[in-house]
């Protein structure tokens, strides 16, 4: 036992005080009763309310009635829930009258939804319903604790099929920006972040991606404290993040907990291209703030980017935007900082990898100033080399940096704070729409004779679109069908990518990192092993390699990849199954942000095979006028096929 | 609904007045909030299990079910806050606390209430060897919690910490 003192009488005091607030009282005499509710709703016909809809996720179906998005049961307290939004109301008055104690098994409606309960009583007035305490959903809100909120996009990246579009998801922020002196960037680390993703189990195998695609996977939400996403993202994936703080209400705000609160109760099917992370986000932001039509501003399909631009460009919605650089932008510039001098102490740190002792070095620095700056870039050197590693007690490269921590802790200054500036140039919602169509016309020159062709592509971005929001020198394209016509060969389909991803990430001073490309659909088949002149097939191509710069800082990308294909068509002459191998090369020239020119080429040699080698080469250039337009022109050369020239046109929308 | 939430933390500090120990330490192998080990990876991977796209079936039931305890850490004691602080942020927490400064040792200066983050930043700094040469999370905590106890002028201005005897 605890001895009693005066302290903890005081404390027992304002216990019992509490206990008997007088909102208790005052709470069960107003209010309407459950038979005048019922009336009102009836006579308002509230269920056909946008925002009854809205908190519903119901839409309508084709043939007549609603459907909602969700499917859990947990979802609804109507049976036919999902289908009838008229039920489901009638269901929810009846059950915030409810007097059942909430548990966490079986929790009272009012505690499970209170978005609903508070939007009903701001259209028929207080309801007369029991006071129920609801444990969980306070300390939901109270662990929020919710000021403004604001979409965070994770940059692409191209490590992983399922983040190539990149990433969004809420940040709700413990104060606002606005509230912040000027200069100074409020602390986001303990700030909830609300995510809406497929339930992939962790380290799964890429095939489970198709599930995601398909809707296969159940979806749901999570909540975490942004750091986890802050070192996931940044500091484990080195992807850069953008926030953009939404002008809404307090009200709103609170309201967008309760949302997402009654949302997180249940799953949703998670269809890649539909109602993902990003539909969902958007979703909720207007059924909280009912003034707002975001999502009818989207197409059916919906990738990452594509919400960030509907919301930047949403007039006055968007009141700030922040960018947090990766752990790559920071040692870059940390590099940057330091003095020649300073910079050779550090290449032969590196270069012995902390087998030495460290003060060996360092007490060649002339200050120590400069042995901060060394140390400091040096610990963001081995976070950014090894990621994984420094996790771990036992690796090399942890016991590398604590060495390094160790002497930099021993310097008794602090850092001095790094400010990097917003790469403009990168930000997400400043670059060209994600379809695009295009208009070609040429001539092939052994045929002489003339072709037009035309092209659709419903995302996202190739490595001589114009750059300004994109990652540079790399290219993933979701459904890009080109199809053309010439004299002789009538109208026919050249190609039609299902996917097609490219990164040709160029190698820095510090890490091997390796360039890739996959892509996968149906295509004309070149190569003369056909029966007929003309014929397509089913391909799947991968490719692994290395890209350089061959001048430091230069516009130049030189490539060289293996790569090796699978077809399948049945009017091949001999199997209808095949298989490829060989070598890829091209240049990347940069010449300004939208001028871009392409040269590269392959051979594939093609065993057990009537005509066994392959070849095609091809050179082209692109102006981006604007982000709605760009002109095109190229020049290709297939083996035994010939040679073609086209001029054209790409308009982005 | 606010009054629960008072009762409970005042309730964690009568029980918290009656602990007297210099040194800030616990039994070992108590579970603490679940969601640094959620995002703890077998291999000792901060944020492998916490993958972009892929969440784990533990994450989709706590928040089904409302049993995420990291919802429920009003009711946690300082301790376990800083468990779960460091289990997040370990890499990026080691790097500001050596440099004295950054965003990470201010948010775990918010975390313990601390007002004078210059003044954390200084002390902590000077005992990275003491506090990082721990093999486990628990035991990390216990070692800052007990450097910022010792220091009265610290200890304070650090109000998650100034009821800790």
């Amino acid at each position: 036992m605890v001895p009693m003192n005066r302290h903890h009488f005081f404390y027992l005091l304002i216990f019992t005080f509490l206990s008997f607030s007088p909102q208790d009282i005052l709470s069960q005499e107003a209010g309407i009763d459950l038979n005048t509710a019922l009336q009102k709703i009836e006579s308002k016909k509230l269920w056909e309310h946008k925002v009854w809809l809205r908190l519903g996720y119901y839409s309508k179906k084709t043939f007549g009635g609603y459907e909602s998005l969700v499917d859990s049961g947990l979802f609804f307290n109507s049976k036919n829930g999902k289908f009838d939004p008229r039920a489901e109301l009638i269901n929810n008055i009846t059950g915030f009258y409810s007097s059942t104690i909430s548990s966490k098994e079986n929790p009272n409606s009012q505690c499970k939804f209170p978005a609903r309960l508070k939007w009903i009583q701001s259209e028929v007035g207080k309801l007369n319903i029991p006071n129920i305490k609801c444990e969980y959903q306070t300390k939901f809100k109270n662990k929020i604790k919710a000021q403004s909120v604001s979409i965070v996009f994770s940059s692409y990246y191209m490590n992983n099929p399922g983040s190539t579009f990149g990433h969004t998801f809420l940040r709700f922020n413990k104060s606002k920006q606005s509230e912040v002196k000027d200069g100074e960037s409020r602390n986001e680390l303990l700030d909830m972040a609300f995510s809406y993703a497929a339930n992939i189990p962790p380290n799964a195998p890429g095939y489970l991606m198709l599930g995601g695609l398909v809707g296969l996977l159940p979806g749901s939400l999570s909540a975490l404290p942004y750091y986890f996403k802050v070192r996931e993202y940044n500091d484990f994936e080195d992807r850069d993040l953008w926030s953009y703080e939404l002008n809404l209400s307090e009200d709103e705000v609170h309201q967008l907990v309760n949302v997402l609160w009654e949302l997180s109760l249940a799953g949703t099917e998670y269809y890649f291209f539909d109602d993902n992370c990003a539909y969902i986000i958007l979703a909720a932001i207007e059924t909280a703030a009912p003034h707002l039509n975001i999502t009818e501003r989207l197409r059916p399909w919906v990738i990452p980017a594509d919400t960030i631009k509907v919301v930047a460009k949403y007039p006055g919605l968007v009141t700030d935007i922040k960018y947090r650089p990766s752990v790559r932008k920071h040692l870059f510039k940390r590099i940057k900082n330091l003095s020649p001098h300073s910079k050779k102490i550090f290449d032969s740190l590196t270069d012995d990898k902390g087998q030495s002792d460290i003060n060996i070095f360092l007490d060649q620095a002339k200050s120590t100033e400069g042995k901060v700056k060394i140390l400091d870039t040096l610990t963001d050197y081995i976070s950014f080399l090894y990621p994984k590693e420094v996790q771990v007690q036992k690796t090399k490269s942890y016991k590398w940096k604590n060495k390094v921590l160790m002497a930099r802790a021993a310097l008794p200054v602090s850092s001095p704070t790094l400010h990097i500036k917003p790469l403009t140039i990168e930000r997400p919602d400043l670059g060209h729409e994600s379809m695009r169509f295009g208009l070609l016309g040429g001539q092939h020159e052994d045929r002489d004779e003339t072709i037009i062709q035309g092209e659709l592509r419903f995302a996202i971005h190739d490595e001589l679109d114009g750059e300004l929001g994109f990652p540079k020198n790399s290219q993933v394209e979701f459904f890009n069908v080109k199809a053309r016509y010439s004299e002789s060969e009538k109208f026919k389909l050249l190609d039609w990518a299902l996917l097609r991803v490219a990164s040709y990430t160029p190698q820095d001073f510090i890490k091997t990192t390796s360039s890739s490309r996959m892509e996968t659909g149906i295509r004309r088949i070149f190569d003369q092993n056909c029966d007929d002149d003309y014929c397509v097939g089913g391909y799947f191509e991968i490719g692994k390699g290395y890209s350089i710069k061959p001048f430091t800082n230069g516009p130049l990308v030189t490539y060289f990849f293996v790569d090796f294909e699978m077809m399948y068509s049945q009017e091949f002459l001999k199997n209808s199954f095949r298989v490829g191998l060989g070598p890829r090369a091209g240049i990347i020239y940069n010449a300004s942000r939208d001028l871009k020119f392409h040269l590269n080429g392959f051979y594939h040699y093609l065993p057990w095979t009537e005509y066994e080698n392959y070849s095609e080469a091809q050179l082209r250039g692109r102006w981006s006028q604007n982000t709605h337009l760009a002109w095109d022109i190229s020049v290709s050369h297939r083996y035994k096929y010939g040679t073609e020239g086209l001029l054209g046109l790409y308009v982005y929308f | 609904m606010k009054k629960l939430v008072y009762v409970i933390t005042l309730l964690a500090a009568i029980s918290f007045a009656s602990l007297s120990a210099n040194a800030m330490e616990r039994m070992y192998g108590e579970a603490g909030c679940g969601l640094g080990s959620l995002a703890m990876g077998a291999d000792g991977n901060q944020i492998s299990a916490a993958t972009t796209n892929g969440l784990g079936y533990n994450q989709l039931f706590a928040i089904t079910s409302g049993t995420m305890n990291c919802i429920d850490s009003a009711s946690a004691s300082t301790a376990s806050n800083v468990d779960n602080f460091i289990r997040g942020n370990q890499v990026a927490l080691a790097t500001d606390i050596a440099r004295g400064q950054g965003e990470t040792l201010a948010a775990l200066g918010d975390v313990i209430g601390c007002s004078n983050k210059a003044a954390l930043g200084q002390k902590l700094q000077k005992n990275y060897n003491k506090i990082f040469t721990k093999t486990s999370t628990m035991k990390m905590t216990d070692s800052l919690i007990t450097i910022i106890q010792k220091d009265d002028n610290l200890k304070s201005q650090c109000s998650a910490v100034t009821n800790l005897i």
